[in-house]
Parts: C-alpha cells; structure tokens; sequence
C-alpha cells in the first residue's frame, strides 16, 4: 500500500521532532504534497514502496526543513519584538511614501467638482425657496456630480501606496470607486425623487435598485478583501496582542479584575440610586461618570500594569 | 536548488544559475499565485516545469518561503476541503503581495538591463 508506506515514512523523518502546534501544521502540509508526488511517481511508472521512499527522500533533512520553517519566529512562535519595529514612529519614517502629484491634482480636481455638485442644490433650498423653479433643474442635475467624484477619491485613495500599506491593484481600486460612486449615485437619485420632487415612488424605482447594486458590490469587494498592511504594521499588531492577552496569561489578574469590577459598578449604582433620589438624577449622572472613570483606569491598570510575575516582589509589612 | 538528474557540483554554470533563480524563490512563488490560489505541490511542479525540468526548488526552501511570506501578509494560507487523502494547505496572494510582485519585477527588469549591459552583453556575444 503506498499511502500507509507514506505515511509511516513520514512519522520516522518526523521522529524525535518536538511537537508543536507550528510543526504539526507544517506535517500535514507535507503528507498531503508527498501523496502528491508519490501519485506522480507511481503514474510514471515507479513502484510505489520505491515512490514512497523517493518522495521522503526528496524533501532532505527534515529536522534541518523544520528548522528552517518554523524558526523565523513565526506567528504561533513567542518572538522577540525586533527594534525595528519597537517603534512605530520610527518604522513609519522609514516607510515613507512620497504623495505623488497626480494623486493631488486629482484630489483637487474631485473635491472641487463634489462642491459644484452639493453647493447649487443647497444653495438653490436655502436662498430661494419656493421662486427657485427656474435653477431647480439644473442644480438638482448637478448633484449627480457628486458620485463620480466620491468613486475617484475611494478609488484613487486605495490605489495610492501609504507608509502602513501597500496600493491596491488598479482594477480592484477601480471596482471600489466604481462600487461607491453607484452607491452614492442611488442615494442621490433617492433623495432628489423622494424628497425634493416630492415623488416617493420614483424614489423607489430609481434610487433603491441603484443603492441595493452598489452596496453588494461594495460587499463582494469587503468579504473579498485581502491583506494590504506592510509587514512592520502586521509585526507591531502582533506586538500589541501580546500585550493584550495579559488576562490569558495570568488568570489571577482577570480574577482581581473581575471583583473590582463588581465592587466598582455596585458602589456606582448605589450612588447613582442615592444621590437621584434625594439631590435630583440630573446629578445622579456624577456617580455613573465616576464609576466610569475608575473603571478605565482599573481597566488600564490591570492590562499594562506592572506584571505580577515580575522581577521585584513587594511584601506588605503585616499590621 | 540543484539539477534535477546530476548533482549539483556537475558545473559552475548550473551553481551559478541555481543561485540566482533560489535569489528570487520569494517573488517567483508570488508570480506562480497570481493566476489562481494553488498549494505547495503545484507551485513546485509549476516551477519544475517552467524550468524544463532542468531544475527544482528544493522543498525545504519552498517551505520557508511560504512561511516567511505568510508572516509578511503577502499570502494568505487555508486548508483545503479534501475529503480523502491529506489535506492541502493552500496559498492565495494578497494585494500587499500583488504589490510587492509588481515591485520585484519592475526591479528585475531594470537590474536585468544594468547587468546586460555590465557584461558587455549586446553585439559582443
């Protein structure tokens, strides 16, 4: 049987290996691209207990690959923050991005034509109410400038390389701006017919279909997102959930936090009970403002406060 | 990387070319996600037959760079949903790894050019 062969070659390479989450992964990833090539061996004529051995013997050293593989201080490894990172100010600088000075014409460019698009209508309802029939049309026409111009700011802003993230391919860029100048598109077509013309039922007809084909493209592109961050941002990430799963680390801490929650919100609502009905619940907010605030900084202090496992051990002098 | 059918020591001229192709393992493997989201046994077999067949990536190497380009968000790893057999660890390129790729090539083909014409390559051969 070839597979069983596989198989059991693989836990010998694997043998005397730690087992970790990281290199558990790694194997399995490596089982199913052995049965691979062995299928491709066995197909060109090789016999399989021979294929077996080829394959395992292909991938070399295993302990050197694993090595290799999983000792880059990987995401599941506990990594030492590298300096380069430490310091985001820093790393920022490092990544800086010039603004290109097509991007700032265009720029220029949308925001003033959403002007020219927004200001007329406003303007048209503002001065002249009611005696306006005449520049009601044209102003009302101009609106539909706006999401053109929104589409090229979302598309042309996601296109642009920023120091935290890369651009976005052109055609995807193009499909966000494309998506959101439908999207806000509907919602002027909805508007004007709904509300300006006094004609809900166009509103309808017009705006909705408009506003529900925007808003699943625009959903397509999310769900479809892929990573954009640059590498110092998604290792600064990682950083700051380390720092954050402190309560993971030491349940003592979330245990002491969660008593000081518990006292620091029945003290507040009896307080908050107290004063309302004897000073007047407008001042009862104080309390509540209070507990809130004692809350944060509990809260803070319990996240990036000095560890409990700490170097220095503070004994309290027993009364 | 070695020769797929000599070892690797037949030559300098294989060294050589081994070296630079393994210089770009990275970018390379970018370039074979572009098209579609694939696991590790057709990005090796893609670059094997690119190559002719005359050289692989050795596994061990493709393995890291996986890893290293998980890590750096320019690809996104997911298991398969293979019901027999092992599963497969797939890989699809991200748009920061879009971006890079186009990055990488447009700085191969500028180095491409200054080493032509470093080596003194045009009409001289």
């Amino acid at each position: 049987m070839t597979n069983i062969s596989v198989h059991r070659l693989l836990d010998d390479a694997f043998a005397g290996i730690a087992v970790t989450p990281d290199v558990q992964d790694l194997k399995e990833e490596i089982r199913a691209n052995l049965l691979d090539r062995v299928a491709e061996l066995t197909a060109a004529g090789v016999a399989p207990d021979d294929a077996a051995q080829r394959a395992v013997d292909e991938l070399g050293d295993v302990r050197a690959l694993v090595t290799d593989a999983t000792a880059d201080g990987g995401t599941l490894a506990p990594a030492t923050p590298t300096a380069a990172v430490s310091n985001a100010a820093a790393a920022a600088a490092g990544q800086r991005v010039p603004v290109q000075r097509r991007y700032m014409l265009g720029m220029i460019a949308a925001v003033v034509v959403l002007l020219l698009a927004v200001l007329p209508i406003v303007s048209v309802i503002a001065l002249l109410a009611g005696e306006a029939d005449a520049l009601y049309l044209p102003a009302a026409a101009a609106l539909f400038l706006a999401g053109p111009a929104v589409g090229w700011i979302v598309g042309a802003s996601l296109e642009r390389e920023t120091p935290a993230r890369y651009g976005m391919p052109r055609r995807r860029a193009l499909a966000y701006g494309a998506a959101t100048a439908v999207l806000v598109t509907g919602v002027v077509a909805g508007v004007e017919a709904g509300l300006l013309i006094g004609r809900p039922f166009s509103a309808l007809a017009v705006g909705v279909p408009l506003l529900v084909a925007g808003g699943a493209w625009l959903a397509y592109l999310l769900a479809t997102q892929t990573n954009r961050r640059k590498p110092w941002l998604l290792e600064l990430e990682r950083e700051h959930a380390r720092a954050a799963d402190r309560f993971e680390r030491e349940p003592e801490t979330a245990a002491r936090f969660g008593i000081y929650t518990v006292v620091i919100w029945g003290v507040t609502a009896a307080a908050f009970l107290a004063v309302g009905s004897t000073v007047g619940w407008l001042w009862a907010l104080l309390p509540v403002l209070l507990g809130v605030a004692t809350f944060m900084l509990v809260l803070a202090r319990m996240l990036f406060g000095r560890p409990v496992h700490g170097g220095e051990q503070r004994v309290r002098p027993v009364p | 990387m070695q020769r797929a059918s000599e070892p690797a020591s037949a030559g300098g001229a294989d060294a050589f070319a081994a070296d630079l192709l393994r210089g770009h393992t990275d970018t390379i493997v970018l370039g074979v996600l572009r098209a579609r989201d694939r696991y590790g046994f057709e990005i090796y077999k893609a670059i094997r037959d690119a190559t002719g067949g005359d050289y692989e990536i050795k596994e061990a190497t493709l393995y890291a760079a996986y890893r290293r380009l998980v890590k750096d968000g320019l690809v996104e790893a997911y298991w398969g949903d293979e019901s027999q057999g092992g599963r497969r660890k797939y890989y699809r390129i991200t748009d920061a790894g879009r971006a890079v790729y186009r990055r990488n090539v447009d700085a191969w083909v500028v180095t491409r050019s200054t080493i032509d014409s470093l080596l003194d390559l045009k009409g001289s051969r």
